[in-house]
């Protein structure tokens, strides 16, 4: 027996020791009080009166003392959890492997939630069936596994771990998953594995059904031998980031290999793809389309088998929209510093007509700014209207970008001024200028920018800091990331490239319901005592209560006299 | 024998003592009436025990001033009067008064007795009955906490061929202690100690026990047709007499 995590004869000395105080204690507060009285021959036939009528109060010191070892055992018991260790003639320690592959998500028509859900309802059911000897524990596979309940641990903290559970989007690796019930359960009496999977029992994997590690598996859903879609994802290109790479994932739970068709198109009726691949049982393959547009359009991804039945046939995909930035003013620009715009291909140039239709105006310095603008001058920054564009050094603009020692047209370099912008300067006149008024957001060049010798504006780093702050100013607020130094511009949308889940639709054909009920063998005698599992937390709650209880007890005893 | 008074005549009454010369006169039958002075021995016993003094005000102020008015009123009738101081036994040779000059005295006498140790009231009286004594009015002034217990003082109170007047001397706390919780008495004169957890049950019970004491002692003295005064010794002494002589308690 282990004892809040020590051994028995440990505690059990720890507990003489407490119960040796606790006498000392006892004897301190029952210490009667001398009292000198005129005379002692009414208390005498007082005593003999009392002790006569109550045989209690014969042992009423006893019966004090050991109340208070009672209650400090209650609360030391329901402290200290005390738990039964691995001994022979002991309970069942069992481990319940949950599958948590891609496949899990698919709906189970017959119960209306999915095999995740029914997975988990068996669970609870197999966990309902075990006596209170028995001991489990949880190993969920996502698509590795790790331990979710262990041996040791209250069942009752497992409800809010089964209710973050969702199915990944690749195959589980339910190998693995034995292994590691395999590993919980060395050296245990009573081991047993319970795998709950969606796969056909056939194809699991039986890594852990050992001759001293028996495993079952207990299929979820109907018995499967289909394909489906799994997940469907849009990527950015890193070069490119008005276009993207479109793949679907297709996951086989069938017993053999199986012919899947996958065709996507667009919702206007182009085909962008039909491909044919195979899918071996409990892996995923990948569709996938690059170079693809992301205009917002509608994909309409269908999937079809060869023999097998198919899960998710249909999905509709919708791709992010991205346009382009429109830069006018470009007929004042150097070829150095177009060139330096051009570099970004999320960039687009307007050669006529700039103070129209365009996102951004690039403009030369001039007497009197067109706008409200923030002109970076080399005698300090004033500001004279509109927003402050944050120039720093230390600001997302100017992350991993270094521009100071850069010559700057006729010698001068750049420099920076400290302060809260710390805008970018360079002797004579203003590197750049941003504004955003009631118009288009406007880019001041310097004139030592525009000079025909200057050196800055040929370097990747300036390349880099415009190509931000056109995007900037575009109104595309994504936090550019820190990329490795080879990478010229980066991909704004990188960061929030998520996984666009799939909508699956339709099942083509019913299976039977999986049996929740429990454990399919081994486990009816078991069920059949009927008793209900109890976590260590409601005998922590029931000692408790007893405690106090007793304490009540013992202050109302007290205070009535009827123990010391 | 002096002439103290006329009464009428009844039959039965002894013819000689008719006063036929008023008969010549008035025509009735009347009876001539005689006093014989007599002086009456008091013995008077003052418990001066350790559990006398252990209290404040101790019970022993309250004993000397009643034993010191029973004296005043004594040797003011030309009683002859004896004090027998007792604690484990009887204090002798005891004190024997007349007349009213020796009030002093007496007064004197018991002002300057002290604690005698613990209190052995069967002895002290056992002893007394032995000591022959012309009949008189027997005093007894004490607590009458006795170790033996009341039964072993009755039975020593009853051994006296005196006239009874015995003085209790009680408290308010005799009845109810002021006491509670996990105690060790100790006995004020044995020092007998007593392990209790004095709560409203014991206390209960030791009502009960002192009110049985009283019983015991008071019902004795009853068929005794003795005199029982209860003198409460934080009250003062004089006031208490005055209450208790008006009431007609006192039978001499």
């Amino acid at each position: 027996m282990v004892f809040a995590g020590i051994p028995f004869w440990a505690a059990a000395a720890i507990a003489a020791a407490s119960a040796a105080v606790l006498a000392v204690l006892h004897l301190l507060r029952v210490r009667p009080r001398p009292v000198r009285v005129v005379t002692t021959l009414f208390w005498v036939e007082t005593v003999e009166r009392v002790r006569a009528r109550s045989i209690l109060h014969r042992f009423r010191h006893p019966l004090t003392y050991a109340l208070l070892l009672t209650i400090c055992t209650l609360l030391a018991l329901a402290l200290a959890q005390p738990s039964l260790t691995e001994q022979a003639g002991s309970g069942l320690h069992e481990v319940i492997v949950l599958d948590a592959g891609a496949s899990m998500a698919a709906p189970v028509p017959s119960s209306g939630g999915t095999r995740m859900e029914a997975a988990i309802a068996a669970l609870e059911a197999r966990i309902r069936t075990l006596s209170p000897s028995d001991r489990v524990a949880v190993v969920l596979v996502d698509p590795w596994p790790r331990l979710v309940l262990g041996f040791e641990q209250p069942i009752v903290s497992l409800a809010s771990s089964l209710r973050e559970i969702r199915p990944v989007s690749v195959p589980s690796i339910t190998g693995e998953g034995l292994k590691l019930a395999r590993s919980l359960l060395n050296g245990r009496a009573n081991p047993r594995v319970l795998l709950l999977t969606d796969r056909a029992p056939a194809d699991a994997p039986m890594g852990a059904g050992t001759d001293d590690v028996p495993c079952e598996v207990v299929g979820i859903g109907e018995d499967l031998d289909g394909l489906g879609i799994v997940s469907a994802l849009y990527e950015p290109d890193a070069d490119h980031s008005l276009r993207g790479r479109f793949s679907v994932r297709v996951a086989s739970a069938g017993r053999k290999p199986q012919g899947a068709r996958l065709e996507i198109r667009r919702a206007g009726g182009a085909s962008l793809l039909s491909r044919i691949e195979t899918v071996e049982p409990g892996g995923s393959v990948d569709f996938a389309l690059s170079d693809l547009p992301a205009d917002g359009d509608r994909l309409i991804v269908s999937l079809s088998s060869a023999g097998g039945q198919v899960v998710g046939r249909e999905l509709v995909f919708r791709l992010p929209h991205r346009s382009p930035i429109r830069v006018g003013g470009s007929r004042w620009l150097p070829a150095a510093v177009r060139a330096a715009i051009q570099s970004d291909p999320a960039v687009q140039l307007v050669e006529d007509g700039w103070e129209r239709d365009v996102d951004v105006v690039v403009d030369p310095p001039s007497g009197t700014l067109p706008r409200p603008s923030l002109v970076l001058r080399d005698d300090g920054p004033s500001v004279e209207a509109g927003r402050l564009l944050e120039v720093s050094l230390r600001g997302p603009l100017l992350r991993d970008v270094d521009l100071a020692g850069q010559t700057c047209g006729t010698g001068s370099s750049l420099g920076a001024l400290s302060g809260p912008a710390e805008p970018l300067l360079v002797s004579g006149g203003a590197v750049l200028a941003a504004c955003r008024g009631g118009k288009a957001p406007c880019v001041i060049l310097g004139s030592a920018l525009l000079a025909a010798d200057s050196d800055l504006v040929r370097r990747a780093p300036f390349a880099v800091f415009l190509a931000r702050s056109l995007r900037y100013l575009a109104g595309w607020d994504e936090d550019p990331v820190v990329l490795p130094p080879e990478r010229v511009l980066e991909d704004p949308l990188w960061p929030r490239r998520t996984l666009l889940a799939a909508e699956v639709t339709g099942m083509p054909v019913s299976r039977a319901a999986v049996d929740l009920s429990g454990p399919r063998a081994g486990a009816s005698d078991r069920s059949s005592r009927g008793g209900r599992r109890w976590g260590w937390s409601a005998p922590f709650e029931i000692l408790l209560a007893l405690a106090l209880a007793l304490f009540l007890l013992e202050a109302v005893l007290h205070a009535r006299g009827r123990i010391a | 024998m002096e002439f103290r008074d006329f009464r009428s005549y009844v039959p039965g009454d002894d013819l000689r003592r008719i006063d036929w010369s008023l008969y010549r006169r008035s025509g009735r039958l009347f009876l001539r009436l005689f006093e014989e002075p007599e002086d009456l021995p008091v013995y008077i016993l003052v418990d001066i025990s350790d559990s006398m003094f252990f209290e404040v005000p101790p019970r022993a102020d309250a004993g000397r001033q009643m034993a010191g008015v029973l004296a005043a009123v004594s040797l003011n009738q030309f009683d002859r009067i004896r004090l027998y101081p007792f604690g484990t036994d009887l204090v002798q040779p005891a004190v024997s008064l007349s007349g009213k000059r020796r009030l002093r005295h007496a007064l004197e006498f018991l002002d300057g007795l002290l604690p005698a140790g613990s209190t052995d009231l069967v002895k002290s009286i056992r002893r007394f009955a032995t000591l022959r004594l012309r009949s008189g009015l027997a005093v007894v002034v004490s607590d009458f906490f006795d170790s033996q217990g009341i039964e072993a003082v009755v039975a020593a109170l009853a051994s006296l061929r005196h006239r009874l007047l015995v003085v209790q001397l009680v408290r308010d706390s005799d009845a109810r202690p002021p006491v509670n919780g996990e105690l060790r008495l100790i006995d004020c004169e044995s020092g007998v100690e007593v392990d209790v957890t004095v709560m409203d049950r014991e206390l209960d019970c030791y009502a009960q026990a002192y009110r049985a004491f009283n019983e015991r002692l008071a019902g004795f003295l009853l068929r005794r047709r003795a005199a029982h005064l209860r003198l409460n010794a934080e009250r003062p002494v004089l006031d208490q007499l005055s209450d208790l002589f008006a009431g007609g308690v006192l039978v001499t």
